[in-house]
Order: structure tokens, then sequence, then C-alpha cells
């Protein structure tokens, strides 16, 4: 993050340069716009701190299957990062391999995310059933808003993957994008175990 | 520019960003300039301040005569005012929607929003935001959000009725105010946009600030006013998002059944809720954690662009601008953490608020020293009365004024006594009514001719001045005394306390003042859309100041600055040198041509 501009003649500048300073911008905006996604669960995890402490906490059973979401969402990450890492050794296919098994695992995930809330449904634990309930519900469901969101971002990297020839550290473009899905999608897997955890262990 | 191979700074794919757009559309509606941007921000914000101003003169219209009917009024909004009559739950959606309005649709979007985009690509010697696109979004979102919130007057039951701060149980059961029916699930919904649209606007302030700055322009050469964007912007960015999880909540609460919220043993209107277990403080600290740090987000800009304006119209550089900078950091920092000085009759933990008594009184010390240094910047200079000077001194006066009153609220012995009465109206439309108003006219004054290449009549921009500045100085001077005589905020109507009878002529004597101050900005009005077609034609540096927006044309072209991006060599506040060719020395000057003090 040099902070400095060229004076060379505009528009006839120096194009690494700008490059890499794109790189450094949109990694900046990737990790700011994370920290605002930390404040978020910040706050419903002060809240949910807040309700435990009442009297009408009852905890949920909650359903088997985050447990097989959670390792799917881990593979996922894994397969992202080793298709990053092939994509940088120049194998290509592995990469485009890599990066397609992570975004099938992340429809997977929330394939998974959804069961888990049908059988809450069909044991009857709704939204109101339970304070617990309730922030299950909330937690995993804006957790998910946000893995489509990423799962858009992956997809998009994925398919323009497919349409690299040469190697990926000649086209800047697609890896500052894969770069910044893959920064945004191992945050929510770490953000996930978070979640998982908090409504497990309390 | 012609048609120039284009090879932008950003890299190729912003390569359609370079040439400037073609079309109308392009180029006025859908663009992705950042001054493009900042007036649209600028247009839309003054549009919500008129309707936000009209609800202030409904608010004090029955307030100073609760008796009198206005059957004309009544014709025009016959759901709110009936038989001439303001109702109870219209007056409390008219307090709501002003505080709300103003805050979230006037100053953000005018001081923060609009003068942050036109000004910090400019000041930085930037050719645009760094994250153009998200800009353009950023405008459309909030755009979006505005009218989901004036939408919200219109729907079953009226616009929300539960406060500016949204305070639940009242804002979360639907029975217990029409307003609280669809106007406060729009609320909330036009809240989220919001905060969206600054989140997506705070993240190119930082970006742009912390890699986009010219060669030479070290971040203790930028100006006060890129410093307190860039401390707002980070403060916001931070701030901002817990509300979000409180709106979601609130929705959950209102229209899923949840009990976040509410606690057990509710009856409202008869009915007992079913609700139990939830904790209304929640939404309080929630809340707050947004909302205090919202008001450093507004102020800072304000008290930047004062800072900037000091030396262009006293002729001599700013007094301890790195003192100020340090200054503008700690209340970023403290600004964080004193949110429960909102909430000190809570009853919060005794412990708790000994804390944010101590935490808050502490803020008092940057922000004086802030305050001190800018009078000091007075001391010895040329005094220029024009019209952006003169809405500066204001912005002292106020800070000063309304900054004592933070005293006796920041201290929580003294705040049971007055949590909730016309003191605490009177102390914030001070700081973040009217050190942010004047801090706003004093920007649109000053930059006009920069905008839009013409400038406003300096005539009735000291009428303009003189009718804001008595007016809105007597209502909420004012106002500190009714709060101590007892007067409860948000009250329909005095008329029936005994002990309250004798506030009744103070009470028209405020409305009168608020109707004068309503009126003299009509002369505002009437300036800035004639001077806009009609205005003496505005050359480069009309007022010889020595920042890089100033070195380039007005208005500036599109990627401002031409084929070369400037190169910095001294700081911004470089006037009256001994040697220098004039008596304000721009930072693009090289130290040649004229010596470097900082």
């Amino acid at each position: 993050m040099t902070g400095q501009s060229t004076s060379l003649p505009w528009p006839h500048v120096d194009t690494d340069t700008r490059s890499a300073q794109r790189d450094d911008l949109v990694q900046l905006g990737v990790w700011m716009f994370l920290a605002t996604v930390v404040m978020l669960f910040a706050a419903f995890t002060s809240a949910y701190i807040v309700r435990l402490t009442g009297s009408d906490w009852v905890s949920i059973e909650l359903p088997w299957i985050l447990r097989v979401n959670t390792a799917v969402l881990v593979a996922s990450s894994l397969a992202l990062e080793g298709g990053r890492f092939a994509g940088r050794r120049g194998k290509i296919v592995s990469a485009r391999h890599g990066l397609s098994a992570a975004a099938g695992l992340g429809l997977l995930f929330l394939a998974g995310q959804a069961t888990a809330w049908r059988e809450l449904a069909a044991r009857g634990v709704y939204l109101p059933t339970s304070p617990h309930s309730s922030f299950v519900y909330i937690l995993t469901g804006v957790h998910g808003v946000h893995v489509a969101a990423g799962l858009v971002l992956l997809i998009y990297a994925a398919t323009r993957m497919w349409n690299v020839s040469a190697r990926l550290d000649r086209d800047a473009a697609t890896a500052r994008l894969i770069t910044a899905s893959a920064t945004f999608w191992h945050f929510l897997a770490v953000l996930w175990l978070y979640v998982f955890a908090l409504v497990t262990v309390f | 520019m012609g048609d120039i191979a284009v090879e932008t700074e950003f890299g190729g794919r912003a390569g359609a960003h370079v040439e400037e757009p073609a079309g109308f559309v392009r180029r006025y509606i859908f663009s992705t300039d950042h001054k493009v941007i900042g007036i649209q921000y600028i247009l839309t914000g003054l549009f919500m301040a008129v309707v936000g101003s009209l609800l202030a003169v409904l608010i004090r219209l029955q307030l100073g005569w609760p008796i009198h009917r206005w059957p004309l009024l009544g014709r025009l909004l016959p759901g709110g005012i009936v038989d001439g009559v303001i109702t109870p739950e219209f007056y409390l959606a008219l307090v709501t929607m002003h505080g709300t309005i103003m805050v979230f649709f006037f100053i953000s979007y005018v001081l923060v929003s609009g003068f942050g985009n036109y000004l910090i690509p400019l000041q930085v010697g930037a050719r645009d935001m760094a994250y153009p696109f998200l800009n353009m979004l950023s405008y459309w979102v909030a755009l979006l959000s505005a009218l989901v919130m004036l939408a919200s007057f219109f729907v079953t039951g009226g616009a929300a009725a539960a406060g500016w701060t949204s305070y639940p149980p009242l804002s979360a059961v639907s029975s217990a105010v029409p307003g609280s029916a669809w106007g406060q699930t729009f609320w909330l919904l036009a809240m989220a946009l919001f905060i969206a649209s600054m989140t997506m606007g705070g993240l190119n302030y930082v970006a742009t600030i912390f890699s986009l700055r010219a060669r030479g322009m070290t971040m203790m050469r930028m100006p006060l006013t890129v410093w307190s964007y860039f401390i707002a912007a980070i403060m916001a960015l931070l701030a901002f998002p817990p509300l979000t999880a409180a709106a979601v909540m609130l929705l959950f609460d209102r229209h899923f059944g949840t009990s976040f919220f509410l606690p057990s043993g509710m009856v409202v209107a008869g009915q007992l809720l079913p609700h139990q277990g939830g904790s209304p403080l929640l939404w309080q600290h929630l809340f707050w954690f947004l909302g205090h740090p919202e008001v450093y987000v507004l102020i800072l800009p304000a008290l930047g662009i004062a800072c900037d304006l000091l030396p262009v119209f006293t002729r001599k550089p700013l007094f301890g601008y790195r003192i100020q900078v340090y200054c503008l950091m700690a209340v970023g920092v403290l600004g964080m953490v004193v949110w429960g000085h909102h909430m000190f009759v809570s009853g919060m933990s005794p412990f708790s608020g000994e804390y944010f008594s101590v935490a808050t009184l502490l803020i008092t010390l940057p922000m004086a020293i802030f305050g001190v240094n800018m009078m000091a910047s007075l001391w010895g200079g040329k005094l220029q009365l024009s019209t952006p000077m003169l809405f500066t001194l204001g912005v002292i006066a106020f800070f000063g004024t309304g900054g004592f009153g933070g005293l006796f609220l920041g201290n929580a012995t003294a705040d049971m006594q007055l949590h909730d009465t016309y003191f605490v109206v009177g102390h914030f439309h001070f700081m973040i009514g009217g050190v942010t108003l004047l801090g706003t006219f004093a920007a649109i004054y000053f930059w006009f001719p920069k905008m839009f290449g013409r400038s406003m009549s300096e005539f009735l921009g000291k009428v303009h001045f003189w009718l804001t500045f008595i007016p809105f100085f007597t209502v909420f001077f004012m106002q500190h005394f009714l709060g101590l005589q007892g007067m409860p905020r948000r009250y329909y109507a005095f008329t029936t306390y005994e002990f309250l009878e004798q506030t009744q002529g103070q009470n028209v004597i405020i409305s009168v003042a608020a109707l004068i101050l309503m009126a003299g900005q009509l002369v505002f009005l009437a300036n800035f859309g004639w001077s806009l077609v009609r205005g003496r034609r505005a050359e480069t540096n009309p007022w010889g100041a020595a920042t890089l927006e100033w070195t380039v044309g007005s208005p500036p072209p599109h990627g401002n600055f031409g084929h070369v991006l400037p190169v910095v060599h001294r700081w911004p506040y470089e006037y009256s040198l001994e040697r220098a060719a004039a008596d304000y020395t721009p930072q693009t000057v090289s130290p040649q041509e004229a010596p470097v003090t900082a």
C-alpha cells in the first residue's frame, strides 16, 4: 500500500504499477468489508449473550446434518485453496477443477443448511419456539445470505477460470477476482465455525 | 478526452471510465464520476431537508399554539390533522420522522456523502474514488432508502412514531401506536438500506484516502476535511452494521413472533402479548452503538471543513494542525465507547454509568482542544467576513455553546434530572443540528463556485446567515432553559401540566423564531436556484485557497486533473508566506518557487 500515485502523463501510465495498485485496492476493500461483517456478527453475539441470561432460554437439539455441512464448507475452502495453488503453478486444468469443486461444495452447504431448517421445522421447532431456536434460524440465515453472495462471486470466478488459457499471473483481473473471492470464502468458513460453536456450546 | 488509446490508472478493466461518458444518462444519472455522485447526494439531501423542515414547522405550530385550530392544514393533511387539530399519533410520527430525516437523510447525505464524495478525490489528488461503480451503487441504494422512508407516510397507520431511536416495545408492537403498523417496518427497511449505502461509501472513502493520494500528499499533508472524512468513515464502517443486526431482530419480533426485545407479560390494548423474556434494553444498546458514533460521523466533517475554511478567510495558517489530527483520532476512538451515556436512566449498573460518564467527559478534552485551536486560528488573522466565513464562525459559536450542555448531560448525576427534557433537545440541535447545519452551509457557499462554475450571491448569503444564526440560536438556547424547568421532550401538549403553564410564553417565542428560521431558508433556496442558472461566472480559484481542488477548473473536468496528476510539495495551509508570489501558496508549488513550512 504505497499510497503514492505516479505522475506520468495520463493516460500513458505504467501498467504494472497500476495493476499492482488495483490488486491492493481490491484486497483492502475486501478486508474492510469483512470488518463490517465481523461487526454485524459481534452485534448478534452480544444479543445472544444478553438473551442467554433470560429465564426462558431453552436449548434446542441441533440437527446432526449441521456437522456434515461444517465439513462440506471446510472441504470447499480446501478445494478452493488447492485450485489457487495449482493456478499459481500454471496447472490450469487442476485450477479449474479446484474452483468448480469449491463452488459445488458451497452449493451443497447451502442445500444442507436448508435441510437443517426443514428438520427443525419437522420437529416442531420454529423461529419463536425458544430464544435459542430464534438465534439458530437467524444466525444460519444471515450467514447463509453471505454464503450465497460469496457463491455468486465464486461461480463467476470459476467461469472466468474456464476461459483463461494462459497462466493465471498473466491475467491480472481474473487473478484479482479469484483472490478476492477466496478471501471472502475462507472468511465465511471461519465465520461458520464461529457461529456453529456459538449455537452449539451455549 | 478524445480518442486516445486509454490505459487507466486503475489498470485495464476500468478503461471505459477514463473517457467522459457520452449521453445525458451516463453522464448525469447513472454516473460513476465522484463529482456527479456528490452533487446527486447534495440535491437529494436538500430535498429531504425541505421535507424535514416542514415537519418541524408542524411540530412548532403544535407546541407554540396547542389549542389553536389549523383548518387549512387539515385540508392538506386530512390523515394527521383532524378538524384542524394535529392528532397525538400524528405528532409522534412528526417528531420521529423529523429526527430520522434530518439526521440520516439530510446531514448524512449532504455533508457526509455529498461533500465527502465531491471533495475527497479532488483534495487528495485522485481522478476518482477507489471503487467508482460501488460509489454509484451507494447513491442509488441511498436514494431507494430515502424513497422507502418517504413512502412510509402513505402506508396504513402512517409513518413510524416510536421516535428516531425506535425503542421497543413501542416500535415492536404493531398495535401500540398507528405508526408501529407498517410505518415502522418501512423505517427499519429504509435504515437497513441506509446502512448498506453508507458502508459502500465508507469503503470508498477509506480506500481512496489510503491508497490514491497524489505523489507528495502524505497523510500529514492532507486537509483536515479529508482527515475528518477518514475518521468518520472508519467509525461508520464499524458502528453501523450492528444496527442492521438489531433491525433484523426487531423485524422478526414484529412479524415472526420472536422475543428478542419484548419482555414477558406485556399487555397492549387490553391484550396479553405472547412474547416472553426479551430485553428492550438490548435494542437501546445496539441502537446507540450506531447512534452515538453517528453523531461524530456527522459533526467531524463539519469541524474539518470549518478548519479548512478558517485559513482561507484569515490568510494565515491553521493553528495546531497536528494536534487537530490527533484530536480527531482521539474522538474517533472515544466516540465508539460512550454510547451508554444515552441510557443513564435505563437502570443500568451504576458502575457502567460511572464508566460511561468518565469516558464521555474524556471526550471533552480533545474536543475542547479542537475548539480552542479553531479560535486560535482567528488570532492575528486578516478576517474576511464573506458568507462561508460567517457560517464557519457560526460553527465555532454553536460548537462552544452546545458543547457546554454536553458537560451536564455526560455526567450521570446531572443527566438523571435532564434526561428526555428539552435540555437534551437544545443540546443536540446545537451539535448535530447546528454545527452540522452551519458547516453544511459554509461548505455549500464555499464550494458552489467549484461545483457549478458560478458564484452565489454574497448579499443574499449574508441575509441567509443572519436569518439562520440568530433564530437558530434563540430556539435551541431557550430550549435548554425549558429543560431546566422540567419540560419533557416528545410530549404532545403541555396544557394539562400546571408546572409547565409558565413555559407557554417561551414556547410561543421559540415557535416564532423557528418560523423565521424556516423563512430564512427560502432566501437560501432562492439564492441556490438563481445562482445555478444566473450566478456570476466563477474563476478557478475565487477565494485564493491553497488546496488541490482550486488548481483545476470550475467545474473540474472529468478525471479532475487533466493529463498529469498533481505533485504535492507542502501542507494545505500555506498563507501569507514571505518571499511567495501571492498571499497563498497552492500545495503544488515547488520548494524552489516558495519556501515550504510544513
